[in-house]
């Protein structure tokens, strides 16, 4: 197997310098917390460097970076270390008007269960269509585009607006 | 009040202003964190090392328990057996349970017996970690020595077998409990699963080892091939440290449809391989090499002469 295509340390810059906004805006999508945004964030470049990554093209290279940053943020949500954190060092959640976010759409979309972001963030902001979502999240079609129209209706009820 | 709630949403996205400083503690926080599993990974070398090396020693006193000598074709095996896992062995080696809803195909490559492995309720006492990704791999990569300037003298012959092994019962029952896990991280990843199977039969590879320069078999490491329908879609590698077996997955790679061409051409042949520092080279019974990847590696061994005999072990012979 050959290891990451990121051979020298030109390459991984490049890619990160590419990346780096991207990967931190999403993370801290999942985590609203900055510090915590980054440690995972950070994590998705590391695993890049310690795997065996073999992109076919950008598309691709976006691709795996957004499933690999989402899943991680997600097992983070989920795990021991997060936990630990947020007892010891009385983890305090930023706004997003804190983070440079401010707009009441996406205040709305933050505040979604994590289920909603992964369909709002992966349809709206990555434009991949309902059965790509359904491929890449591993849920039927139709659980899918049941969650998008659920957190329109969500957003829709916080918001008080149509969405078109 | 109405939204074009795609647009607003990418527009905020793209326009929120991060930190000055991110970037550069980001940077930062990932150089520390990759100087550390690098250093996890050195540990877990010279653990293999120290293994072996107290393995050799103890020839003397422990030779009927722990180091078995074994004539092979080209020179003496040093087998380090450390036995450290309990497995349920009650199937057999080399039984998988086929997929009752999934039949596994027939006769798509000769002799590497292809098989849908389903899932068992059985479980046998061992972890199992499937990091789930979209491209690339799945899971933790595996590490290769530096490529040597050459083989020649000093090479082959003495093959170590280093770390736990891995059989292919071991990973039929490791892969009856996470055959699901690994076809949803494969599906998840936009990988073709339709008549997945895992091919029963694995390898191992001889690499060198920089430390010593002496050939190894690193026994805990062990590929298997994974098809949908006839075509390669992924090679999952077992690891196995400390009784617990952990699987690295490989999939879209560029060079799969030439590997598959040539195991195809190879049908039947006992194929040996080798890596040499990241490239896996494999070498026919009639000496001829290939690597996967395209590169010409015969230079490298323009110094041996039989080399098949020369690195020839079961470990690492798979035949497709």
């Amino acid at each position: 197997m050959l290891k990451s295509t990121l051979r020298t340390d030109a390459d991984f810059e490049a890619f990160y310098k590419k990346y780096w906004k991207y990967v931190l805006k999403l993370c801290l999508s999942y985590m609203k917390n900055q510090t915590e945004a980054e440690d995972v964030a950070s994590d998705v470049f590391v695993k890049i460097l310690s795997d065996t990554v073999v992109f076919n093209d950008e598309l691709h290279e976006r691709k795996w970076l957004t499933v690999v940053s989402i899943n991680m943020c997600k097992n983070r949500l989920k795990s021991k270390k997060r936990r630990i954190f947020a007892s010891i060092e009385d983890r305090q959640d930023l706004s997003v008007s804190e983070i440079g976010m401010q707009n009441d759409i996406l205040d709305a979309v933050m505040g979604l269960p994590v289920k909603y972001k992964d369909v709002i963030w992966l349809y709206y902001y990555e434009g991949y269509k309902t059965h790509e979502i359904a491929a890449l999240l591993k849920r039927p079609p139709s659980t899918v585009r049941g969650q998008i129209r659920d957190a329109r209706n969500l957003l829709k009820k916080i918001l008080g607006g149509d969405l078109s | 009040m109405s939204y074009d709630i795609k647009n607003k949403i990418r527009n905020i996205i793209d326009g929120i202003e991060l930190d000055d400083n991110a970037e550069a503690r980001m940077l930062h926080s990932i150089r520390d964190k990759a100087a550390l599993k690098n250093k996890k990974s050195e540990l877990t070398e010279s653990r293999s090392a120290r293994v072996t090396k107290w393995a050799v020693s103890a020839v003397a006193c422990l030779a009927v328990f722990l180091i078995g000598t074994i004539v092979i074709k080209g020179g003496f095996l040093n087998t380090v057996d450390t036995p450290a896992v309990t497995l349920n062995k009650e199937k057999g080696e080399g039984s998988c349970v086929t997929d009752a809803n999934e039949p596994a195909p027939e006769g798509i490559i000769e002799g590497s017996f292809p098989t849908t492995v389903g899932h068992s309720d059985t479980v046998a006492e061992q972890s199992s970690e499937t990091v789930v990704t979209d491209a690339g791999l799945i899971g933790d990569g595996s590490y290769f020595e530096s490529f040597p300037e050459s083989f020649g003298e000093g090479f082959g012959g003495n093959l170590i077998l280093v770390g736990e092994s891995i059989t292919d019962g071991d990973a039929a029952l490791y892969f009856e409990e996470n055959y699901l896990d690994i076809r949803d991280s494969l599906s998840e990843s936009g990988v073709p699963t339709e008549e997945l199977y895992i091919c029963e039969n694995g390898y191992c590879h001889v690499s060198i080892s920089a430390e010593s320069g002496q050939s190894e078999i690193r026994q805990n490491s062990r590929d298997y091939l994974v098809y949908s329908g006839d075509e390669l879609v992924a090679i999952v590698n077992l690891y196995m440290e400390n009784g617990s077996i952990s699987n690295n997955i490989m999939f879209g790679a560029s060079w799969f449809d030439d590997y598959r061409l040539y195991l195809e051409q190879h049908k039947g042949e006992e194929l040996l391989y080798l890596y040499a520092g990241m490239t896996q080279i494999i070498i026919a019974p009639d000496d001829s090499l290939f690597n996967p990847m395209g590169y010409d590696v015969s230079e490298y061994f323009s110094a041996i002469d039989d080399r098949y005999e020369l690195f020839y072990n079961e470990n690492v012979i798979y035949t497709p």
